[in-house]
């Protein structure tokens, strides 16, 4: 072995013992000395396999890199095929998915609802962070928009479920505009602090405009969907309603990707300054984008509101954001099936681990750095993303 | 005689620095006009302010007599002025043919309800944008590379797909930066080939460009530019001639040892 070599070993393995006290340290308080030793035993065994796959030959990498990214190129090849085909393919899934609504349980289909309302907030934060590339962290107080929209016109007015569905959608999409209107001009970083204030301002505002809101008590009673006299009671009435809007959501996100304005997104993405030279009025088609996804965000807000039949300020933290934006990330951004595949992931996972629940947040995290580490451009890149990074991490 | 574009007492100031200092300059129509100068002088900078990417500090650029100084680059593009880059500046992970498509934005209008009811009209518009991308794939000679990236294109193609997705912008001006810069003989002689072609569609040609030869060979009419100041405007013939284009060429210190 030579002597660099010896040295980047030396300084991977001090890397990976950082790693592991620090896992040690942050982890004592919360689980005691016995657990957090288990849990940093664990990270050093999972940094010793990753770091022992570094010093593979690059031939045995990258065919295990392959491996990993095998669904990338399945996607790849999907991306590919016939039209007749790609047409076809979501809507047996659609009907699969509505068929199992059929034999599903009370509580299942509760969580596929939940996640079902993920989807189609990841649909909508996906047009805005996975087209356009803005980085947005404050997404959820546009649902806080609609579901309060809904949550007072409904339990004040009688205002009927389906006219608040659009209201709340385009009342979000107003907000949009506002918010847009005097930030769209910053990039990266700024947008994103910028959004991540709006968001921590609409849940402070709402929290305390006790008068409107009834702040922190929320609001209780909201009336429950109604259609020509059959009332939405059971989970599986939510179930339909939320795959519906699902189906339209991933439906309209196809057809804008493919548009004019999807190219024109793309462009911006890659170089805004190029973009703009060419005629493409970049301030305009973000804001464009932003009034997209707070629609959908806020059309996911009047639903979690009918279904939930109360709502209060705590159901639209800081948290709730991230997590929509990691679906985003993980499942790949700009990705219609990938962000699908992703807001279900997450909205299961949870359910899944239920079994370890206090380890649930460590493992949680463990599988996403992981994830990051492995496959950057998520579980189902879009072809063209997936492009980027393979071209990224090929010498 | 009108001039298509029209730049009169423009100045740029950057801080203390004065990049481009009452410049005037008419490009008429039909025509392929060349700014030169040596490295510095401001010919980016002019570029950057016709095109909007900066607002000038004083003067005014106009187009067929309208005032587009200062407007949003979009909107300049969009009446008629388009550049290319210097630094090549495309879409990197899109396709050749994506990138041509997106020059026709400005010229198509479907909108988002547009896009979402997917109306024959906008399957027409589209079917449009994609043929006319094409066609202008076949003029700068990349048929055969429409489906690659970007990116994975040899150098002179890259800056043949520049030029071609500002064409499909419809310009009367096309500003190209610095075309020729880096490419090898072969190439260079097929670019001025494609210049000459694109003058022959009515396309008026706003040049910057370092490669002497094809300056000269091209152009109707030059202007040299040094330290932000016109120093000489004429046919290719009276530049070469001029002896304050040779000083600030060859510097002011030999000339005066010359002379």
């Amino acid at each position: 072995m030579s002597g660099a070599a010896r040295q980047v070993l030396r300084s991977a393995w001090a890397k990976a013992a950082g790693w592991t006290a620090a896992f040690y340290v942050m982890t004592l308080p919360l689980l005691g000395a016995a657990r957090a030793l288990w849990i940093a035993l664990g990270v050093a065994a999972l940094q010793a396999v990753l770091i022992s796959l570094d010093h593979l030959t690059p031939g045995a990498r990258q065919r295990f890199r392959r491996v990993v990214a095998g669904g990338g190129v399945l996607a790849g090849r999907l991306g590919r095929m016939p039209g007749w085909l790609r047409t076809a393919l979501p809507l047996v899934l659609l009907t699969a998915v509505a068929a199992s609504g059929l034999g599903l349980g009370p509580y299942t289909l509760d969580v596929a609802t939940n996640a079902g309302i993920y989807v189609l907030l990841a649909l909508g934060l996906n047009v805005v962070v996975g087209q356009a590339g803005l980085l947005v962290l404050g997404f959820i107080a546009f649902s806080a928009v609609g579901a309060y929209t809904y949550g007072i016109l409904g339990t004040q007015f009688h205002l009927s479920f389906w006219l608040a569905l659009p209201l709340g959608g385009l009342l979000a999409a107003c907000f949009g505009l506002l918010l847009g209107l005097p930030t769209l001009r910053l990039r990266g970083d700024y947008l994103a602090i910028v959004t991540l204030g709006f968001g921590e301002i609409t849940r402070i505002t709402l929290n305390n405009w006790n008068s409107l809101t009834h702040g922190p008590n929320g609001i209780l009673g909201i009336p429950p969907p109604s259609l020509f006299g059959f009332t939405f009671s059971q989970p599986r009435h939510y179930f339909y309603l939320v795959l519906a809007l699902v189906a339209l959501a991933a439906f309209c996100s196809r057809r804008l990707e493919r548009s004019r304005l999807g190219r024109a997104w793309v462009a911006m993405r890659e170089d805004e300054t190029a973009a703009e030279s060419m005629g493409v009025p970049t301030l305009r088609l973000k804001l464009l984008a932003f009034m997209i996804a707070a629609f959908w965000g806020g059309v996911a807000g009047v639903v979690f509101a009918s279904k939930q039949l109360f709502i209060s300020p705590e159901s639209f933290n800081f948290l709730e954001s991230v997590m929509v934006l990691c679906m985003v990330v993980l499942g790949g951004m700009g990705s219609v099936p990938g962000v699908i595949l992703g807001a279900v992931l997450l909205a299961f996972l949870p359910e899944v681990l239920r079994g370890v629940a206090e380890y649930r947040l460590i493992v949680f995290a463990v599988a996403m750095i992981l994830l990051m580490q492995y496959r950057p451009q998520g579980l189902w890149p879009s072809s063209r993303r997936f492009e980027e990074s393979a071209a990224e991490t090929s010498p | 005689m009108s001039a298509l574009l029209s730049i009169a007492g423009l100045t740029m100031r950057f801080e203390g620095l004065t990049a481009v200092d009452r410049m005037d300059l008419a490009v008429e129509e039909g025509r392929i006009v060349s700014l030169i100068g040596p490295n510095g002088a401001g010919k980016t900078t002019l570029f950057n302010c016709v095109t909007g990417h900066y607002a000038p500090t004083a003067g005014d650029v106009h187009l067929s007599g309208d005032l587009i100084s200062g407007l949003q680059p979009h909107t300049i593009a969009r009446r008629g002025v388009v550049r290319t880059f210097q630094n090549i500046r495309l879409f990197p992970a899109m396709s050749a043919l994506e990138n041509v498509m997106v020059g026709r934005h400005c010229r198509t209008r479907a909108g988002v309800f547009d896009a979402l009811l997917g109306t024959p009209a906008v399957r027409r518009e589209e079917r449009e944008i994609r043929e006319r991308a094409l066609a202008l794939l076949e003029f700068t000679g990349l048929s055969a590379q429409c489906d690659q990236q970007a990116r994975n294109l040899p150098y002179g193609a890259q800056r043949r797909l520049e030029i071609a997705r500002a064409l499909a912008a419809e310009p009367k001006v096309l500003c190209l930066d610095e075309p020729a810069a880096g490419m090898n003989p072969r190439e260079t002689a097929d670019l001025m080939a494609l210049i000459g072609k694109i003058r022959d569609l009515g396309v008026t040609v706003f040049l910057i460009e370092h490669h002497m030869n094809l300056v000269m060979a091209i152009s109707d009419r030059v202007a040299v530019m040094d330290h932000g100041v016109k120093i000489a405007e004429g046919t290719p013939e009276q530049v070469q001639r001029d002896p304050k284009v040779v000083a600030a060429y060859l510097g002011e210190e030999e000339h005066r040892a010359r002379a």
